[in-house]
């Protein structure tokens, strides 16, 4: 007899304010700090290989070809645990609240992000992450200061690439600043 | 004279893979055996390969149920080859997502248990109830499973005074809602005449067999972690252990339904005294060289994990021991006299997880009686 | 026109049968919270049967392990045409954390031919909804 009344409250309950989400129809937003799929942000990243390095399944991974250096994260093997995010010191990762991801093809079910090289001032080839340059440079500014060496003139001598910075001409020169440094 | 009956690996009643071979005489059950391995995926010889923060991770997924409890024990093991203890509020803080996941977890039982009966009604009922604690295990941590809530040292997010008033509304809701379960699983008679003194376990063989949580609780043996070595914030809360002497499955069902109310005491204590303070460590030391051993109270037993480290980054050996192992020992002697139409429910009745299960390398002859697998063996087959 | 007829009928209940292989079960956990009530799957005309011989769509999480390979194939074979396979979690994708170890026998779609593919750990109901929409999408520019 209780069973039967529960029943009938109930269902008259479900009828006057049903308990299903509308979701195709009305879009879901979840709330803030969900963990959905990553993004990468280009104008932040720099291409150091933190997130590669800390990533506890090993999704990202990264490939240096002739100009570039693509860094791609796979969501197959991606286990949405946001270490990456803990972990960027450029603040380049973002979990978003995307959680609609479904594909045709596995290949498909990727993102990345393609950082530019910088150039050989003596040689022209390509051998570095140009942001990460311009990011160390901003970095040591203030220790520079200390030793009279001008931005330009550091700038200048790490803008070689390793097989010229070995050559007759570099190593003098290369030696003479060390020693200011030292002394 | 007997014949053999296989619930093979995928079959509707069973929502992991594992194999029964049970004896039939007529409809009466007279013997079986038990093969597991369809879910065996190397865990701990992946843990050895990544380092200690790592492997929170992948202990975590384990199993999906009771996922934080696995990630709560790594980590106060781990700690105490530290030497280091969290801070206080992020001890609270462990406490109030772990009970919410018992929460979750106990309602998920009942949902399947009354399917497995028949009773679909309920069953729809319960996992409706169940969506509420999900609610604030979203809000607090960011994930519906798999929560990622610690870290080495504490925990990773904080809890905001919404999250506070969420808390007490959804406690509120969940009060009503257990109380609709208790009057469902007490009052109905047809419930009753199901599963009482069906699948009954005497306290002797409870304690023989070495079982362990509401399986051991609903047989008359007094056993509880969080009561007996209490870890996170239990030593400064108080709350009661149920205890039946029926071993029947309805013991079992009053008994979770009893620390479903208790659960629900504790998460209220634990939000409103929860302190203030940092909620991780800022700087950890290094493991030192050595072993150590913890456990909890998981929501199907004792759980407890040893690792072995030798001063490298990576642990050299981590060995799990889920409650799984031990009570899925119980089953046949539960078995033995009833009839084939009982068996859905006694399976379901001890909560079995497979996916815990599969840990084991060396298995027992009683178990898996072709040959002895060692850990040498399942590394040929890999091709 | 009794073509048509008939593909309406196909696209408008697909029957799913769930496949639990080798996973950590929270996959399992959103299909069965997809069928009750918060989220309730059947008013798109999807039913949950115990048999493959019923079914018209497999839905596999977790992932392959060597004893698992052969009675996927199996029952693969035994559910009739037109069949469809759905490969839900990142397990299924590509491995997920556990592709480095000794238990993995490859990805989904070297056994089985795979249509949608839903990444996640795990996914949320709503995500599974909006990958079998995908699916029946698929089925009917074909049509």
């Amino acid at each position: 007899m209780v069973l039967k009344k529960n029943i009938i409250t109930e269902a008259f309950k479900g009828l006057v304010n049903p308990s299903t989400t509308k979701y195709p129809k009305q879009p879901y937003v979840p709330p803030d700090g969900y963990r959905g799929a990553a993004e990468y942000d280009p104008e932040k990243c720099v291409g150091c290989g933190a997130c590669s390095q800390e990533c506890p399944p090993g999704a990202i991974t990264y490939v240096d070809t002739e100009s570039a250096r693509k860094i791609r994260l796979s969501y197959g093997i991606c286990s949405f645990c946001g270490r990456c995010e803990e972990i960027c010191p450029w603040d380049a990762v973002h979990l978003t609240k995307k959680f609609e991801m479904a594909v045709y093809n596995r290949k498909e079910a990727e993102t990345g992000v393609d950082v530019p090289f910088f150039e050989c001032v003596e040689c022209g080839k390509p051998f570095f992450p140009a942001p990460q340059m311009k990011a160390s440079l901003e970095k040591v500014r203030k220790t520079l200061g200390k030793y009279g060496i001008g931005r330009e003139e550091l700038y200048r001598l790490m803008s070689v690439c390793p097989t010229c910075a070995f050559s007759a001409t570099n190593i003098p020169r290369r030696r003479m600043f060390m020693r200011r440094l030292v002394r | 004279m007997s014949t053999v009956l296989p619930i093979g690996p995928f079959h509707p009643a069973l929502k992991e893979s594992a194999f029964f071979k049970l004896e039939v005489e007529g409809e009466r059950i007279v013997g079986g055996d038990i093969k597991f391995g369809y879910m065996h995926r190397g865990i701990e010889d992946l843990a050895t390969m990544k380092t200690y923060h790592s492997v929170i991770f992948l202990a975590e997924r384990v199993c999906g149920i009771c996922n934080t409890v696995h990630s709560t024990c790594y980590t106060q093991t781990v700690e105490a080859l530290m030497d280091m203890e969290p801070p206080e509020r992020a001890k609270y803080i462990r406490t109030i997502i772990f009970e919410t996941e018992r929460l979750q977890s106990h309602l998920l039982w009942f949902g399947v248990g009354m399917h497995e009966v028949g009773y679909d009604t309920a069953y729809m009922w319960m996992w409706k109830e169940r969506e509420h604690a999900v609610e604030i295990l979203e809000a607090i941590c960011g994930k519906r499973v798999n929560l990622g809530i610690n870290t080495l040292g504490g925990v990773r997010r904080d809890i905001t005074p919404e999250s506070k008033r969420l808390i007490e509304t959804k406690m509120n809701i969940l009060e009503k809602s257990v109380r609709k379960v208790a009057k469902i699983v007490t009052e109905d008679r047809i419930l009753k005449g199901r599963i009482k003194d069906v699948g009954i376990l005497t306290k002797e063989d409870a304690k023989k067999l070495c079982v362990v949580g509401p399986t051991a609780r609903g047989s008359g043996v007094d056993i509880d972690n969080r009561r007996d070595d209490p870890y996170a914030a239990y030593s400064k809360i108080g709350f009661d252990v149920p205890v039946q002497e029926g071993g029947d499955v309805l013991s079992r069902a009053l008994i979770r339904l009893e620390e479903l109310f208790q659960s629900i005491r504790i998460i209220r204590q634990a939000a409103k005294d929860l302190p203030d303070g940092p909620i991780a460590l800022e700087e950890l030391a290094y493991p030192k060289v050595g072993d150590a051993f913890g456990r909890v109270e998981a929501h199907r037993g004792e759980l407890t994990y040893y690792i072995k480290s030798n001063g490298s980054n990576r642990p050299e050996r981590v060995k799990i021991r889920t409650p799984s192992v031990v009570n899925n020992n119980a089953l046949l002697p539960m078995m033995l006299g009833e009839t084939i139409a009982d068996v859905p429910i006694i399976l379901a009745s001890i909560d079995p997880c497979m996916s815990c299960t599969d840990r084991v390398t060396l298995l027992d002859l009683r178990k898996n009686s072709e040959r002895e697998v060692t850990l040498s063996d399942l590394r040929k087959t890999r091709i | 026109m009794l073509e048509g007829v008939q593909s309406l009928a196909r696209r408008k209940s697909p029957w799913i049968m769930h496949l639990p292989c080798g996973g950590c079960n929270g996959c399992d956990i959103e299909i069965i919270a997809a069928l009750t009530p918060k989220y309730d799957l059947e008013r798109f005309g999807v039913l949950q049967k115990g048999t493959p011989r019923h079914a018209d769509i497999l839905i596999v999480t977790g992932i392959v392990t060597q004893q698992v390979k052969d009675r996927l194939k199996r029952i693969y074979e035994m559910t009739p045409d037109p069949k469809f396979v759905v490969a839900m979690g990142s397990c299924a994708l590509d491995g997920d954390i556990f592709h480095d170890g000794y238990g993995y026998a490859g990805p989904l779609d070297e056994i089985l031919p795979v249509s949608v593919y839903i990444p996640g750990c795990p996914p949320r109901p709503e995500a599974l909804i909006d990958g079998i929409k995908k699916l029946l999408e698929k089925l009917e520019k074909a049509a």
